[in-house]
């Protein structure tokens, strides 16, 4: 494949879009292409992945042999300086096997100071908050997937963590809310990210993945909600599947104008119904968030987003159907409804979804 | 040419002073999906979730009356399923994949009917005979069928039969001999199905197939050669090196006619994986494990550098 062929085709492309002629650093981007298709072997990869991960266990097996558990200071201190060391490995070496080792020092880091914080017998907020503490200037020291993906998900674990430690299931909706939004600003914002500043450019796939992830893990917590707090209050769902179904509908505006839908009546009909058919998701409201995935995967093409989308959109209903108290009668006549509505929403649209293609 | 996908779109706009607006262009021309995708996701969509919801429905209908079923019904549906569709797959000359797929199917229906049957007469869970009564008697599909993925499920079956054999009957068989068997098993069905697949260019034995049967041979050899390291050293361990050795010898040669590093990779990977089970039985003391670790680094840096080498000299040959 011609990379400096390639390159001066896109170059053509977005001068012919772009008011005034760009300045592109050439050399640099058939660098990144030439470097991206070497390591494209997904093999490799693999291998870079578990031969990392493979180094890092064999270490922390060399950390508990000489006992450093034995000593609350010592497991604080290396842990720091496991975080300071990934950290300053992934800005020198960028192969993928240090890349790798890089995030599993992070880890191993994470976890050996959360272990000092725990032996030394403080109040159990402190580990939390230490790790939002430890992530967030991680963002600021470095711009790497991997790295800030990982250190996301540390984010989102300890604000979850936080909520459960002190039973707030309001909040649990507030954020799932909460990060709907986000995540849908993000991805529709694409473009502004990517142009604003060096800082978001670098940062913006890996914040993608990472809230996609969050929000998945979030939506699973409000499923498993029964199993933790013992108590489903339909009120505080409300709230979530609101903040859900903003960005569900702002989507579905979206999409009327890609499939030039253009009668008003249509379109606050179909709105209606949408929001009509998801209320009784209210008991359930992981179901309507992994339809915004699906939606916003599919939006914004991320196909392991979309993929993810409609794994967890059937687990959720698996979920909410083995959660129901009716018996097996009961869910077997809601299914099989369920399946004729969408079967005649079905038939009553396909005339209009492909007839648009003969004309 | 004027395609580029996300990961090249990035590149170029950190690289650039490309502004927003042309960004978002260039984003909804090539990279967003268009009116024609838009409409078959949503044909897809419903028609699936219609589907998928009405068949559970059923499904759950079923489970409801399951205890109240005579044992005659019970099996008699599934033997109906089972024949439905396997008639379905074989009707006409010419396959299509929806046949095969439904082959794949009537597979599992047959498993289904077989864990129906230890469910009715209480066979106990998970017993090596039903999965037995399953390989063999799906064999005569499987050899005709001439379809990938459903022999990766047959070959699923077989081992899982072999590994329960071991664990319910032959309980005084080593761990290690057991995978030995599965071992020598997976290298027979390997060598036979390259043989046939090279013999036969106008075949379906695709080649994740075989890098499959590979894989799942090199997994045994390495968890049958780490038991018996463990297990100090008796006759068993120096017949399962002598094979072991001489399966990777020509799974190196292997490597270098069909110029694939894939077998290559695997067999790098497990010896590391033996030697670091062979350093921690000569001493399991602290220094050992620092040891191990820049082992494991330097091995894998050097191994990944020789494969890239060897892809990149194979890549600018072909």
């Amino acid at each position: 494949m011609n990379h400096k062929e390639h390159i001066q085709n896109v170059i053509g492309y977005f001068n012919s879009i772009n008011a005034s002629p760009i300045e592109v650093d050439e050399e640099r981007i058939e660098q990144q292409l030439e470097n991206a298709y070497q390591s494209q072997s997904l093999l490799i990869k693999i291998m870079s992945v578990l031969g990392g991960f493979l180094a890092s266990l064999a270490f922390v097996g060399f950390l508990f042999m000489i006992g450093i558990y034995r000593s609350e200071f010592s497991l604080l201190f290396f842990g720091f300086l496991f975080i300071v060391a990934a950290i300053w490995m992934i800005k020198t070496y960028k192969t993928i096997l240090f890349e790798t080792m890089s995030v599993s020092f992070y880890m191993i880091g994470f976890l050996m100071v959360g272990f000092g914080l725990g032996e030394m017998k403080l109040a159990e907020v402190y580990i939390p908050n230490t790790y939002i503490l430890l992530s967030l200037i991680t963002f600021c020291l470095v711009q790497n997937y991997l790295l800030n993906f990982v250190a996301l998900q540390i984010i989102n674990g300890s604000i979850l963590f936080l909520i459960f430690n002190y039973h707030a299931v309001l909040l649990l909706n507030v954020y799932v809310g909460f990060l709907a939004i986000l995540l849908t600003a993000v991805c529709i914002k694409e473009s502004f990210l990517l142009t604003y500043h060096s800082i978001s450019k670098n940062l913006f796939k890996p914040i993608v993945s990472g809230l996609f992830i969050a929000f998945i893990i979030s939506l699973s917590y409000l499923a498993k909600e029964i199993a933790v707090f013992k108590v489903t209050i339909i009120h505080y769902h409300a709230i979530s599947l609101a903040f859900i179904l903003f960005p569900l509908i702002y989507l579905l505006l979206d999409v009327f104008k890609k499939m030039e839908i253009n009668k008003q009546v249509v379109k606050v009909s179909i709105c209606v119904a949408t929001v009509l058919l998801l209320i009784p998701t209210v008991i359930f409201p992981a179901i309507a968030g992994a339809l915004l995935i699906i939606l916003l995967g599919f939006w914004s093409s991320h196909n392991a987003a979309f993929v993810l989308g409609v794994l967890s959109c059937m687990y959720f209903v698996a979920q909410c159907y083995y959660d129901l108290e009716y018996t097996l009668l009961t869910k077997s006549i809601m299914l099989f409804i369920t399946g004729i509505l969408f079967c005649s929403i079905y038939f009553l649209t396909v005339k209009k979804l492909s007839s648009n293609e003969a004309v | 040419m004027k395609t580029f996908n996300r990961d090249d779109l990035h590149t170029f706009v950190k690289h650039s002073n490309i502004n927003e607006q042309a960004v978002k262009t260039a984003l909804e021309q090539h990279i967003y999906p268009q009116k024609k995708d838009w409409q078959k996701f949503l044909q897809i969509f419903f028609i699936t979730l219609g589907i998928g919801f009405t068949v559970a429905g059923i499904i759950f209908f079923f489970a409801y009356n399951w205890n109240h079923l005579h044992k005659f019904v019970k099996i008699g549906l599934i033997l109906g399923l089972v024949i439905v569709t396997t008639l379905f797959s074989i009707y006409g000359t010419k396959k299509t994949v929806l046949q095969q797929l439904l082959m794949v199917g009537a597979f599992f229906l047959v498993g289904v009917l077989f864990a129906v049957f230890g469910q009715i007469y209480q066979t106990g869970a998970n017993a090596y005979d039903f999965f037995l009564a399953w390989t063999v008697f799906t064999t005569l599909w499987v050899f005709n069928s001439n379809f990938s993925p459903l022999w990766l499920c047959y070959f699923s079956v077989m081992h899982t039969t072999v590994f329960l054999y071991a664990q319910q009957v032959a309980t005084n068989w080593p761990n290690e001999f057991v995978y030995l068997i599965l071992f020598v098993l997976s290298v027979i069905t390997f060598v036979l199905m390259y043989v046939y697949a090279s013999k036969n260019t106008n075949n379906s034995i695709h080649n994740w197939l075989l890098q499959t049967i590979a894989l799942a041979a090199t997994v045994y050899a390495t968890f049958g050669m780490v038991i018996a390291i463990f297990q100090k050293y008796e006759f068993l361990f120096f017949i399962f090196l002598f094979l072991v050795a001489m399966v990777y010898y020509l799974g190196f040669w292997l490597s270098n006619k069909l110029k694939n590093i894939y077998y290559q990779a695997i067999i790098f990977f497990s010896l590391i994986v033996i030697i670091t089970a062979f350093l921690l039985e000569i001493s399991d003391g602290e220094g050992m494990f620092l040891f191990i670790f820049l082992f494991i680094i330097f091995s894998i840096t050097m191994v990944i550098r020789r494969l890239v080498e060897l892809q990149k000299q194979w890549s600018h040959e072909s």
